[in-house]
């Protein structure tokens, strides 16, 4: 009896499976080390992997790079953007800016952060419900996604992505 | 009695202070603007957060003491927040509500619209508000492909009307620019809506090229366009006529 809920579960996730192939958008695991998933640091400009939400203010566009931080870009001349910097905030989903302070929230934390010059400082963190779950053991959202490998590491968020034949799904 | 006459004058002067700060056009101060399927917002000194059932509201007005006032019940699957003046607009999976935000330290509810299930992300201007409802695989539900328009002028905020709605691939972000509005529609592209009559919105152009259009910012004459892999900014100083002027994306 004590076995049938993992049987089941392992059961679901074969029904899940499917044997055609079928692009799908959905998450794929992030992995990384662990002690990055509270850690926030501003470093030097990164390629655009899997851009998401953004936020403008005062020419400055800032858009998350879903899971892992936020790209700053100048956009003052919209013909030609300058990428500024990456804030590195593992779990990062949402940004807003007001007064030069970037709100965005690291895991289940709402942080706010200020930069003044190549130095971040964090002004205030605090647990929040953002309601997103940031397991490490599933997704923030129901769907498809890509089964985490044992051997490429430690997951510590999920991206969204454009999956071929996702084997798992909840 | 000069007293009280001046306490009158004060008083009124107030109110006319109060009155033209709020019929301003400028985004409130120090403030930015976000996409239509953002979370969280900045509003004035306050900050909203919303998250799959409730709304909270954060006091900013001393960042390093940030502090949650309150939060409240607002229904299932609510997926996004726009403000737009004193007012924000929530999306949920089966509706949206419209709360009154002239008390920033507590918006109430002032009316909603249900709507069959979907995903719906809505922005605004001052007399009506612009829903898209989307069914996909990703646990939305329904059936719905469309736009929604709802007039909210005076007592209609109590009970959006909806006064048209326009079928489209797989509707996601939005936005509002004069009387265009345009709808990510996913890789089935970026449509250009003209919303000059709200009865009858219809679609000028799609600007389609494999690209996976999610959300977006009308901001002055650029539009920001997040895509699937990074963001694209088009020229919109025409704004049925939008030019992609630069790309950044992987």
């Amino acid at each position: 009896m004590k076995n049938l809920l993992p049987m089941l579960t392992g059961l679901m996730l074969l029904l899940s499976c499917s044997s055609k192939k079928n692009e799908v958008t959905g998450y794929a695991p992030i992995y990384g080390d662990p002690a990055d998933l509270t850690s926030i640091s501003l470093v030097a400009a990164q390629p655009v992997d899997n851009g998401g939400k953004i936020y403008v203010l005062d020419g400055i566009l800032y858009q998350v790079e879903t899971g892992k931080g936020i790209h700053i870009t100048d956009i003052a001349d919209p013909a030609a953007p300058v990428p500024k910097g990456f804030i590195k905030a593992a779990g990062a989903q949402e940004v807003a800016v007001k007064d030069g302070l970037i709100y965005t929230n690291s895991q289940n934390d709402l942080v706010v952060l200020k930069i003044e010059g190549e130095k971040l400082s964090v002004v205030k963190r605090m647990p929040v419900s953002l309601g997103l779950r940031f397991s490490p053991a599933l997704p923030p959202e129901r769907g498809p996604f890509e089964c985490p490998e044992k051997s490429r590491g430690t997951v510590i968020g999920w991206q969204k992505k454009t999956l071929t034949n996702p084997a798992c799904s909840y | 009695m000069k007293l009280k006459q001046l306490a009158i004058l004060a008083i009124g002067g107030l109110i006319l202070a109060a009155g033209c700060s709020k019929g301003d056009n400028a985004p409130p101060s120090g403030s930015g603007a976000g996409g239509s399927t953002a979370r969280m917002t900045i509003s004035g000194n306050y900050l909203y957060l919303v998250n799959s059932s409730s709304l909270q509201t954060y006091d900013i007005s001393n960042p390093a003491q940030m502090l949650l006032l309150n939060t409240q019940n607002v229904g299932w699957n609510i997926e996004t927040i726009f403000p737009y003046r004193d007012k924000l607009f929530i999306g949920s999976e089966t509706g949206m509500y419209v709360f009154d935000n002239s008390n920033p330290k507590k918006p109430q509810l002032q009316g909603q619209a249900q709507h069959l299930r979907s995903c719906d992300p809505v922005v605004a201007d001052e007399n009506y508000a612009y829903v898209t409802l989307r069914s996909n695989n990703n646990g939305c539900g329904g059936t719905l492909n469309q736009l929604n328009i709802y007039d909210i002028q005076g007592t209609h905020i109590l009970n959006p009307k909806q006064v048209s709605s326009l079928q489209m691939s797989e509707p996601h972000g939005l936005g509002l620019k004069d009387n265009i509005l345009y709808v990510c529609m996913g890789r089935n592209g970026l449509n250009v809506i003209d919303i000059t009559d709200k009865t009858k919105p219809f679609s000028r152009k799609i600007l389609s090229d494999g690209t996976e259009f999610i959300d977006v910012i009308p901001y002055d004459h650029t539009l920001i366009v997040y895509v699937q892999g990074g963001f694209i900014l088009y020229n919109i100083t025409d704004p049925a006529n939008p030019q992609k002027i630069s790309t950044i994306n992987n």
